[in-house]
C-alpha cells in the first residue's frame, strides 16, 4: 500500500498494548496532524514510550498490540511484515532515543551508521553516499563533519552522540520524527541546544514531530499540542497554551501544580497524591480515580466520556470548569 | 484473586527449586554413596582374575561383561568410584586450601605481595592446564601423589582469584578497620569474619571443580601417569579397554567411560544446582 | 603505537612460563643426578653426571644456564630418539597444529552457528541443542569420546579408516612444504592422498571440536542475546535496515569480542586434550611424542613440549587480542 499524504500522518484508534495480562496502554486514540509538534506527556510508567514505539514498529516482542486502526499516511502499521511498512521506517518515520550513546552501535563509525541508513533508503553509493553522510552531519551543526564521521560513539560526548542520532534520523528527510525523551541524561545547556536544533530542523523541513517527555514545561516551550497520559490512558489533549491556562482534567491540574515553573514559591509546590496504580491489580475505569480529588462513584465503574472541541479535549466525568 | 496469580509464581521460584534442578543433588548423593560403599557392594572381587571367563560380553552374571583377565567390569567400575572420587576430593581440597590462603594473603596485604602472588597465579593460567598438569606430574615422577598435586595446582587459580577479589573488597570496610583497632589479629579477622562470607561461593566452585579434577586425573591415568594397574580406576580401565575395540569387545572401555562421564556430569550439574540454591539471586 | 604495547603485555606471561618450566625440572624428588645416572651408577659417575648437567652449580647459575640455552633454542636432547628436542618438536608440530587448528575452526563455526540459532530462538530447539551440547561437552572425556567414535565408525560401520596416524600406508606421504598435509597433498596435485588425509582427520577433529564446541556456543548465545536486546539493534531495526545487516553488522560485531576470547580459552582446552586425542588416534604429533618420552622418564622432550604449548597459547591469545582490537574500538582502550 502506498502512502496517502492527504491524510493525517498518524491515526491511532483504540490502541491497546498488553504485557501478558497487564494492560499497559489502555484504549487510546490519537491523531498526529501534518506540520505540528505534538508532545506526549506523562510520568514514567505512563506508557508514553510504548505508544511511540508502536508507531516506530519497535515494540518488544513481549508486548501485544491491538488497535482498531494504527496507520501512517493511510499505511497500516499493525502489519509489520508488509514491505510497504518496512520502507517507511527510517525513510518516513524516524526516531531518536533518550540514551544516544547506547542507541548507536559502539563498533561502527558514526558516518558508516548514517551511511547504512542512507544507502538503504536513498540507494546512494560511493562518493555520493559519503557526500550525503557529511551533509547530514553538517546539517545538525557538527563542526568538521569530514573528520567526525570517522569517530566511534565512545570518542564523542553525550550531546555530540545525540547530534549524530539526529543526523541519522533526518538523513532521509522523514515526514515524522519521534523524539523519545531526547534530552534526558544531558546537561541543561546541551538540552536546550539539542531541542532548539530538533525544532528548527522540523520547522525548516516541514516535518511533524511526536515529542515524548515527562516535563510539562519543556512540552509547553517546544510543542504545539500537548497530550497528557496517565497510567496508560490519555486524559487530556489541547494546544499547549490552553493546557496551561485552562486545564480541564484533575490530573493535568495536579501535574501543573507539582511542576516548579508553575508554582509561585517552593511552598506552593504540591506533590500529586498517591502513585501510579498497580497495573496488575484491579483498575478503576478511570485510572486516576483513586488519586483524584474530584472522583465520583461513576469514575470507578464507567469509562469517562470524551468532551470538548479538537483543540481542548478531555476524558473525564467531572472536568474542571 | 486472579490479579494475584501473576506475581505469586515469581516469588515461589526463588525459594523452591523445581525437581529437575534438585535432581543433580540426588544423583550426587548416590554417587558419593557408591564411592563410600562401592567396594562392599561389588558382586565380585574387583581384582580377582578368571582366565576362563576373559572378555565375555555383558550377561546376567556379569552385567558389564568381563575384561581381558576375566575380571568383572561392573565390580571394577563400581570399585573405581572410590578411587576417582578420592583423587578428585583430595586434589580439590588442596587447591581449595592453598588457593584460599594465597588469595587471602594477596587480597589482605595488597601491594607487592599481591603483585607477586598475582603473577604466580597468572603464570599458571598462561599454560594450557592439562599440558601443565602433564608437565607437573612428569616432573614430580610417575606416582599417584604427583597426579593429585598436578590436578590441585592447575585448579588453584580459580580459588585464589575468587578469594583475593572478595577479601580485597572487604579489606577496607568499616568493621574491618574497627576490628583492627580492637587489636584482633588479621588472621582471625580473615578466617572468622571474611572467609565465612565466601562459603557459598567456594562450595559451588568446589563442586564444579570436582568434575574437572576427576576428568583431569582420569586423563592423566589414561596416558599412563599415576595410578597403576591392577588398581581399578576409570581412566586406566578405558585405556585398557581401548586395545579390545579392534576385536569388538566394546564393553571393556564403554562402561568405565560412561561412569566417568556421569560422575563429571553430576558434579558440574550439582555445582549449578548448588549455586542456585545458595544464591537465589544469580540468574 | 598500540601494537608494541600489546606485544609487551605478553612478556610477563612468557617470563612466568619460563620460570615455571624451569621449576618443573627441579621438582623431581631425590637427587636428579642419581636419577639420570641410572640405577647401576657409582658415586663417581653420579658426580660426573651432576657436573655434566650443571647440577653442581647454584640454583641461580642453573637458571642462567637454562635461559641462555633457551635463547639459543636449545631444549636439550631426547634420550630415547637421540635427536635434539627442538628437531623432534619441529618435525611433529605441524601434525599437532593441523589437527588443533582444524578442530578449533570447526568448533568455532559450529559453535557460533549454534549460539546464533539459540539466541534467535530462545527456549526453542536450537536453544535446547546449544544447552545439551554445552553440558555434554564439558562432561565427556575426550579420550572416551574418541574411542567411542573409533568403535562405531571404524569397527562397526567401517566408514572411517584405522586410527593410525595421518595417512594410511598405501598412500605416499607428501613432501612437506607447509607441514599441513591437507595443503601439501593438494600442492602435489595428489587428490587421492588429499582425500586420504581428510579421512584420517575427520574423527580426531570431530572429537576435539565437540569438546570445544560448548563454551563457544554458549558464549555466542549469551553475548548475542545481550546485544540483540540492546538499544543499538533497536535503532537499526527502527531505521528499516535489512535483517541481514542488523544481524551481522549491528548484532554480531559488537558481540564478537567475548566470543573471540572464548575461542582463545577453548584453544587452551584443545591443546591439552590434544595429548589424549593423539594417543587415541595414533597421531604423530608433539603430544604423543611427549607421552612416549614421559613414560620412559625422558624429561627434556616433556619440558620442551610444555614450553612449546604454553608459548603457542600465549602467541595465539595475543593474535586474538589484536583481532579483537581491530573489530571493536572498545577493546582498544584498556591497558
Amino acid at each position: 500500500m502506498t502512502p496517502d499524504w492527504t491524510k493525517n500522518l498518524v491515526e491511532a484508534r483504540n490502541l491497546n498494548i498488553r504485557f501478558g495480562s497487564t494492560p499497559v496502554v489502555d484504549d487510546i486514540s490519537l491523531d498526529l496532524p501534518k506540520g505540528r509538534i505534538t508532545a506526549l506527556v506523562g510520568e514514567s510508567g505512563s506508557g508514553k514510550s510504548l505508544v511511540a514505539h508502536s508507531i516506530a514498529g519497535i515494540l518488544t516482542p513481549a508486548a501485544r498490540l491491538e488497535a482498531d486502526r494504527l496507520s501512517f499516511a493511510g499505511v497500516d502499521l499493525r502489519d509489520t511484515k508488509s514491505p510497504g511498512w518496512r520502507d517507511l521506517r527510517g525513510r518516513q518515520i524516524a526516531i531518536i532515543f533518550q540514551n544516544p550513546r547506547a542507541a548507536l552501535s559502539p563498533v561502527r563509525r558514526v558516518g558508516q551508521q548514517i551511511g547504512d541508513v542512507i544507502a538503504r533508503h536513498r540507494g546512494l553509493k560511493g562518493a555520493e553516499l559519503s557526500r550525503a553522510v557529511v551533509e547530514a552531519l553538517g546539517a545538525v551543526g557538527i563542526v568538521d563533519p569530514e573528520a567526525r564521521q570517522n569517530a566511534y560513539t565512545g570518542e564523542l560526548s553525550g550531546g555530540m552522540c545525540q547530534r549524530v542520532m539526529i543526523a541519522l534520523a533526518l538523513a532521509c528527510n522523514p515526514r515524522l520524527l519521534i523524539a523519545d525523551e531526547p534530552t534526558t541524561g544531558l546537561d541543561n545547556t546541551t538540552q536546550a541546544a539539542i531541542l532548539d536544533l530538533v525544532v528548527d530542523q522540523i520547522r525548516a523541513r516541514d516535518m511533524s514531530c511526536l515529542l515524548i517527555t515527562h516535563d510539562l514545561a519543556l512540552a509547553r516551550e517546544y510543542a504545539d499540542d500537548i497530550c497528557v497520559m496517565h497510567a496508560g490512558q490519555i486524559v487530556e489533549k489541547a494546544d499547549s497554551a490552553r493546557i496551561f491556562t485552562a486545564s480541564q482534567h484533575p490530573y493535568t491540574h495536579a501535574l501543573l501544580k507539582a511542576s516548579a515553573s508553575q508554582a509561585d514559591s517552593i511552598a506552593s509546590l504540591e506533590p500529586i497524591k498517591g502513585s501510579l496504580p498497580d497495573l496488575n491489580g484491579p483498575l478503576p475505569a478511570c485510572r486516576f480515580a483513586n488519586r483524584c480529588p474530584r472522583a465520583e462513584e461513576r469514575c470507578h465503574s464507567a469509562k469517562p466520556p470524551v468532551s470538548g472541541p479538537d483543540t481542548a479535549r478531555v476524558n473525564c466525568w467531572n472536568p474542571l470548569p | 484473586m486472579a490479579e494475584n496469580t501473576a506475581t505469586l509464581p515469581a516469588v515461589r521460584r526463588t525459594h523452591r527449586m523445581p525437581l529437575s534442578k534438585r535432581l543433580p543433588l540426588v544423583f550426587l548423593a548416590l554417587l558419593v554413596f557408591a564411592g563410600v560403599f562401592g567396594p562392599l557392594l561389588a558382586p565380585y572381587d574387583p581384582t580377582a582374575t578368571n582366565s576362563s571367563e576373559a572378555l565375555s560380553p555383558p550377561s546376567l552374571a556379569h552385567w558389564f561383561g568381563t575384561d581381558q583377565l576375566g575380571r568383572d567390569v561392573f565390580s571394577r567400575t563400581l570399585a573405581a568410584t572410590r578411587t576417582d572420587l578420592l583423587v578428585g576430593a583430595v586434589a580439590v581440597s588442596i587447591s581449595l586450601v592453598l588457593g584460599t590462603m594465597i588469595g587471602a594473603l594477596a587480597g589482605w596485604r595488597g601491594g607487592r605481595m599481591d603483585v607477586v602472588l598475582g603473577r604466580f597465579v597468572d603464570s599458571i593460567m598462561a599454560f594450557p592446564l592439562f599440558v601443565l598438569a602433564v608437565g607437573i606430574a612428569a616432573g614430580l615422577g610417575n606416582s599417584l601423589t604427583s597426579v593429585i598435586v598436578a590436578t590441585a595446582i592447575v585448579n588453584l587459580p580459580f580459588y585464589a582469584r575468587a578469594v583475593r577479589f572478595e577479601v580485597a573488597r572487604r579489606r577496607n570496610a568499616g568493621w574491618v578497620e574497627a576490628a583492627l583497632l580492637a587489636r584482633i589479629p588479621p588472621v582471625k579477622i580473615v578466617t572468622f569474619h571474611i572467609l565465612p562470607n565466601l562459603v557459598a561461593l567456594l562450595a559451588t566452585q568446589s563442586s564444579l571443580n570436582m568434575g574437572w579434577a576427576i576428568l583431569n586425573a582420569a586423563g592423566l591415568s589414561f596416558i599412563g601417569l599415576g595410578i597403576r594397574p591392577p588398581e581399578a580406576e576409570w581412566g586406566i580401565m578405558v585405556a585398557d579397554g581401548a586395545s579390545y575395540i579392534f576385536s569388538g569387545e566394546w564393553w571393556v572401555f564403554t562402561f568405565p567411560g560412561l561412569a566417568l562421564m556421569s560422575a563429571v556430569l553430576i558434579f558440574t550439574r550439582a555445582g549449578d544446582a548448588l549455586r542456585q540454591l545458595l544464591d537465589p539471586r544469580s540468574k | 603505537m598500540r601494537l608494541p604495547r600489546r606485544l609487551l603485555s605478553a612478556v610477563p606471561s612468557l617470563i612466568g612460563i619460563v620460570i615455571l618450566t624451569f621449576v618443573l625440572t627441579r621438582l623431581l624428588p631425590g637427587d636428579p643426578a642419581a636419577y639420570f645416572a641410572g640405577p647401576a651408577a657409582t658415586p663417581e659417575s653420579i658426580e660426573e653426571v651432576r657436573v655434566q648437567l650443571g647440577l653442581d652449580k647454584s640454583i641461580f647459575a642453573q637458571f642462567v644456564d637454562y635461559i641462555s640455552a633457551l635463547s639459543r633454542l636449545d631444549l636439550g636432547r631426547s634420550l630415547s630418539s637421540g635427536q635434539t628436542v627442538v628437531d623432534d618438536l619441529t618435525a611433529r608440530l605441524p601434525a599437532t597444529l593441523e589437527l588443533t587448528v582444524s578442530a578449533l575452526l570447526l568448533a568455532a563455526i559450529l559453535g557460533i552457528a549454534l549460539g546464533f540459532g539459540a539466541a534467535l530462538r530462545p527456549g526453542r530447539w536450537p536453544d535446547r541443542l546449544c544447552d545439551a551440547v554445552t553440558v555434554f561437552g564439558q562432561a565427556m572425556p575426550t579420550f572416551f569420546l574418541g574411542l567411542l567414535l573409533v568403535y562405531v565408525f571404524y569397527y562397526k560401520l567401517e566408514w572411517a579408516p584405522a586410527p593410525m596416524g595421518r595417512l594410511e600406508i598405501f598412500y605416499s606421504s607428501p613432501t612437506e612444504v607447509t607441514g599441513f598435509w591437507t595443503i601439501d597433498t593438494l600442492l602435489e596435485g595428489d587428490i587421492g592422498a588429499f582425500q586420504g588425509v581428510i579421512r584420517q582427520l575427520i574423527l580426531p577433529v570431530i572429537t576435539l571440536a565437540l569438546f570445544g564446541l560448548g563454551p563457544i556456543a554458549s558464549m555466542t548465545r549469551t553475548s548475542l542475546l545481550q546485544v540483540l536486546g540492546g538499544d543499538s539493534v533497536r535503532t537499526a531495526r527502527a531505521f528499516g535496515l535489512s535483517s541481514r545487516k542488523v544481524l551481522w553488522t549491528y548484532a554480531f560485531l559488537p558481540a564478537a569480542v567475548p566470543i573471540l576470547n572464548t575461542i582463545g580459552m577453548v584453544l587452551s582446552f584443545l591443546l591439552g586434550a590434544n595429548v589424549l586425542v593423539e594417543k587415541v588416534f595414533g597421531w604423530p604429533g608433539v603430544g604423543a611424542y611427549a607421552i612416549e618420552a614421559l613414560l620412559v622418564s625422558d624429561f627434556a622432550p616433556v619440558q620442551g613440549f610444555v614450553l612449546l604449548m604454553a608459548v603457542t597459547y600465549v602467541v595465539v591469545n595475543l593474535c586474538i587480542d589484536l583481532l579483537a582490537a581491530a573489530i571493536d574500538p572498545r577493546a582498544r582502550t584498556d591497558g
